[in-house]
């Protein structure tokens, strides 16, 4: 048995980093673990779109007031993890224009700044547009980058004070009677296990959540949805772009640092992990020609990757289940049918103590859904500070000085050696061990190392070489964590396979089991 | 090819990036890359820095400004990405944002020092070789003291040529198109593209052009011309190329609706009117230009296709060893080496291609300070093949080429490929009329 702690929290995506850094900002204990990296499940892969608002605001408008409230506040607290692309809803069809009005006057009802602009402004803006789009709104979308995000509400978090354990997985909750007094978990590299006790157990594991309310032998009405979305070589376009109609899929484009990311399909699989679900052959033209309505460019654009994550949507019981967010009605009272977050006090609704789970929610809610839990866990624990998240900025993640005469070990996305040494220096030092097999996927969130174009090509094995020659991984360790960085970039690959990216795994295929051997007897 | 290759490529170059697959081929044929750390090669700073530059601000690294646009990977490029193209718009933007230096602004002027220089010649020659006004301009303009401008005729092409042809000059501007053929139906009709350097400088360079063409049969006139804009795009002036490019397809494109073929003899000028006006600066009527345009040799090797170039050539007195250099900007052409089966030709002569990548001048690149090292690196590897080869002359197409090899190896001579025809042709018609005068050394024409 270890230190006692106040409070732990279960998962390392945006919701869990928040409620991380909520709660160690009001002076409270905290232990964050996630069983593998900081925005490796739902939080890293979604389009990384900072709703206005928009995309609710006539189906749900509450939903879409919360949207635009955060969307403000986080462009004031997180600035270095937004970029302000601003975001078109284009009108197309007959039955799009049809919906136009309903969409500008509830934005008008929500308080949702949206302005019309003519087609021929629209097509100035963005010229990759489709000629026969007949109206576009402007609103106040924005890009985030969500590895970013979690990484600087993790590193807040660290400066309150609070321990971050990743590839740590949770396998069991202590249980003393009807509370829950800690967790028992296991070590991603030995799967050792060993018991980590607290207070009370927040359950911020998304689409992981079910699983962990399980543990405690209660069942959670999650639907997992898995939705498909396709990263494109280049920006083809540099302002969000929304097709105007009631919510639908490949809806969305949203520019993200060189690339642009379409999405998303929606379709509910049975397990929540990204290993146990595929991509399927017919979802890529799906999204391509949903989204080549609104720009028909996407047809002919290249297709770097395809990739998924699964949202957590919580259908329970209302009633009996627990509250929904939406702020000022808080309480059992909010009967919408909503696609908002939602959070359970286990003690309220199933008579477990200690415990609470918070699922549901989107990206661009994060914060707001961190603050509800944290007031939820703060009431059980009799803390009085409040939030503070609202005002206080996130630490800044881009210290890292670029040199200019450092070799660039990843040519796409401009990765300097220096930089790569720098985040490398900061993993390994953190509160848990660096898995070494985890170790170019984990440096990829943290510095876009192999999502460029040519997917690792080069900058696996030049990275695989840094971490060999710097710290302290062995030449083995070294053809592990490339073998598993290059299986994984892989499989974004494989359902994109024609043209020119066909051409380039062609090429790298060729590098890696041509020059250097290595295929996936590697382990 | 799996490329996709639709509309919205061809419409912007800057779409090829998208074909990039990485492979290198283009770094590894980089002469710039190979010498200097200063240039990140054409796959870094082409396709990959694309990326970046489609940002609504985009990034703006000057680190193209050390591209040479010798155009080679666009050339070696199996994917049909054109990084020397990405490059050259990535600099014009890079000028348009931060604003020209005026060094780069007079180097990309080049047709205006070579009118003012020949205004002024033979004075302008001997201020230009001073020491003194070297080391000024070396300290004020940023151009190497090591670099000697090549010699300013005191007349123009255009004025001797007009002189010779009609015993008057014949306004600055040139010929007009002919209402009737001077010559036979049959013969060929040429409009020639002389150059700044053909005009300005090598004035010998252009009677050869003219007089082996009417040698052969064909009609030769000169179109008004300003210069093509190979400067201006490489230091980044497109609007001024812009300019230059439509006023020669307006002039051109005369000559070529009336049948005429457009001959030059610098390969980048061809180069530039050809495929530059219609891929970089997206002229209108370029193609129609393109389709008619035609390096000196490449058209001179045509004919002999067709059984219509005299071979009645005369060697010299002893057999002449030569060395041949091509130009990049040949080699971007796509038409092979034709000056090599042309020179092969004439009895006596024996040509060895020195088969190295980049002489390293790239126009006016090699006069640039902070570039003259670069270039000199770059040439090192031709230097040391032509002087291994042990020649006293090579023959390159290219002017600046030409400028380079002379620089770098002071005891050769380096000529266009034209001059020896014509000396070929000379010699025979000195024989023919047996009391001829013995034939003219090509370094005496050289130095008219």
């Amino acid at each position: 048995m270890e230190k006692g702690e106040w409070v732990v929290v279960i998962g390392g995506g945006s919701t869990g980093t928040g409620i991380a850094r909520d709660l160690a900002m009001r002076g409270v204990p905290t232990t964050l673990i996630e069983m593998e990296d900081l925005a490796s499940g739902t939080t890293g892969r979604c389009h990384g779109l900072l709703h206005s608002g928009g995309r609710y605001v006539v189906a749900d408008p509450a939903t879409a007031r919360e949207c635009i409230e955060e969307n403000r506040i986080l462009r004031r607290i997180a600035p270095h993890c937004i970029e302000d692309t601003g975001g078109l809803f284009v009108a197309v069809t007959d039955e799009d224009l049809e919906y136009l009005p309903r969409f500008l006057s509830a934005c008008r009802k929500t308080g949702l700044p949206a302005e019309e602009i003519s087609v021929r402004e629209a097509l100035a803006i963005e010229p990759h547009l489709s000629p026969r789009i007949q109206a576009a709104v402007r609103v106040p979308d924005a890009s985030v980058d969500p590895f970013r995000l979690a990484v600087a509400n993790a590193a807040g978090a660290r400066e309150y004070g609070a321990e971050i354990l990743r590839h740590t997985k949770v396998v069991g909750l202590v249980k003393e009677g009807d509370a829950v007094a800690g967790v028992r978990v296991a070590e991603e590299g030995d799967g050792r296990e060993r018991v980590i006790r607290s207070r009370f157990v927040v359950n911020a594991a998304g689409a992981w959540s079910g699983k962990i309310a399980g543990m405690a032998g209660i069942s959670l009405e999650l639907v997992l949805s898995k939705g498909t979305l396709l990263i494109f070589n280049h920006r083809i376009v540099n302002t969000v772009i929304n097709h105007c109609h009631p919510a639908g899929d490949g809806d969305i484009i949203v520019p993200a640092g060189t690339v642009s990311i379409l999405g998303t399909t929606s379709v509910t699989v049975p397990e929540p992990d990204h290993d146990r679900y595929g991509i399927e052959d017919e979802e890529i033209p799906y999204l391509l020609e949903k989204g080549s309505a609104m720009a028909p460019f996407v047809r002919s654009a290249r297709v770097i990757r395809a990739f998924a994550g699964v949202r957590p949507l919580f259908e329970g019981d209302e009633e009996g289940q627990g509250h929904y967010g939406h702020g000022e009605h808080r309480e059992h009272d909010d009967r919408a049918v909503s696609r908002n977050y939602v959070i359970i006090d286990h003690e309220t609704v199933h008579g477990i103590k200690n415990f609470l789970t918070v699922t549901g929610g989107k990206l661009t809610t994060y914060r707001r859904m961190a603050e509800a839990a944290a007031d939820v866990a703060c009431a059980r624990l009799g803390v009085a500070a409040a939030c503070r998240t609202a005002g206080e900025g996130l630490p800044g993640v881009a210290s890292t000085e670029k040199p200019r005469n450092t070799f660039t070990i990843c040519e796409c996305e401009f990765v300097p050696r220096a930089e790569i040494q720098d985040r490398l220096e900061k993993l390994n030092a953190a509160d848990s061990p660096q898995p070494p097999q985890a170790l170019l996927a984990d440096l990829r969130r943290r510095t876009r190392i192999g999502m460029g174009t040519c997917q690792g090509a080069y900058c696996g094995y030049r990275t695989a070489g840094v971490a060999h020659e710097t710290a302290s991984f062995s030449a083995r360790e070294a053809n592990w964590m490339l073998a598993k960085f290059l299986q994984e970039r892989w499989k974004g690959t494989r359902p994109v396979l024609w043209g020119d990216q066909a051409r380039e795994a062609a090429l790298v295929a060729h590098i890696y089991r041509g020059i250097f051997n290595i295929d996936e007897k590697v382990q | 090819m799996a490329t996709i290759q639709d509309s919205e490529t061809e419409r912007d170059p800057r779409l090829t990036s998208d074909q990039c697959i990485k492979c290198q081929i283009c770094t590894a044929y980089c002469p710039v890359a190979r010498v200097t750390d200063r240039f990140p090669g054409p796959k870094f700073a082409g396709p990959d820095s694309q990326r970046l530059r489609f940002l609504p601000e985009p990034v703006l690294d000057l680190s193209v400004d050390f591209c040479i646009n010798c155009k080679t990977c666009n050339l070696v490029c199996p994917s049909g990405v054109k990084p020397s193209d990405l490059n050259t718009l990535a600099r014009a933007n890079y000028v348009a944002a931060r604003g020209q230096v005026p060094r780069n602004w007079l180097l990309g002027h080049a047709e205006l020092l070579g009118r003012l220089g020949s205004a002024a010649a033979p004075l302008t020659n001997l201020v230009l070789r001073d020491r003194l006004v070297k080391a000024i301009m070396e300290k004020v303009m940023g151009i190497s003291k090591e670099r000697t401008f090549p010699a300013y005729a005191r007349r123009t092409f255009a004025r001797r040529f007009a002189g010779r042809k009609r015993g008057r000059l014949h306004g600055a501007g040139g010929d007009s198109v002919p209402s009737r053929p001077r010559q036979a139906a049959k013969a060929r009709k040429v409009a020639y593209f002389a150059g700044c350097f053909a005009n300005y400088n090598d004035l010998e360079l252009g009677m050869a052009v003219v007089e082996v063409l009417e040698h052969n049969g064909c009609e030769v006139v000169v179109p008004p011309q300003v210069c093509c804009g190979l400067p201006l795009i490489a230091n980044g002036e497109m609007a001024a190329a812009r300019k230059n490019g439509e006023f020669n397809i307006k002039s051109l494109g005369k000559f070529a609706a009336a049948g005429y073929d457009i001959v030059f003899s610098s390969t980048s000028c061809g180069l530039t009117v050809r495929s530059d006006y219609q891929n970089l600066l997206g002229l209108e009527g370029a193609e129609r230009i393109a389709a008619r345009a035609y390096d000196i040799s490449e058209y001179l090797l045509l004919l002999h296709d067709e059984g219509r170039l005299d071979l009645a050539f005369e060697p010299g007195e002893s057999p002449l060893r030569l060395a041949y250099h091509a130009p990049c900007h040949l080699k971007a052409h796509g038409v092979g080496y034709p000056a090599v089966k042309l020179l092969q030709l004439i009895p006596g002569v024996e040509v060895t291609d020195l088969g190295k990548i980049c002489c390293g001048i790239g126009g006016t690149y090699g006069f640039k300070k902070e570039k003259y090292q670069i270039s000199m690196d770059i040439g090192q590897e031709l230097f040391e093949a032509i002087r291994n080869s042990g020649v006293p002359l090579v023959a390159s197409d290219c002017e600046t080429c030409r400028i380079q090899i002379e620089h770098g190896v002071p005891e050769v001579h380096a000529v266009h490929p034209a001059i020896l025809l014509r000396e070929a042709y000379r010699r025979a018609e000195a024989r023919g009329r047996a009391n001829g005068r013995s034939a003219e050394r090509y370094s005496q024409d050289k130095d008219k």
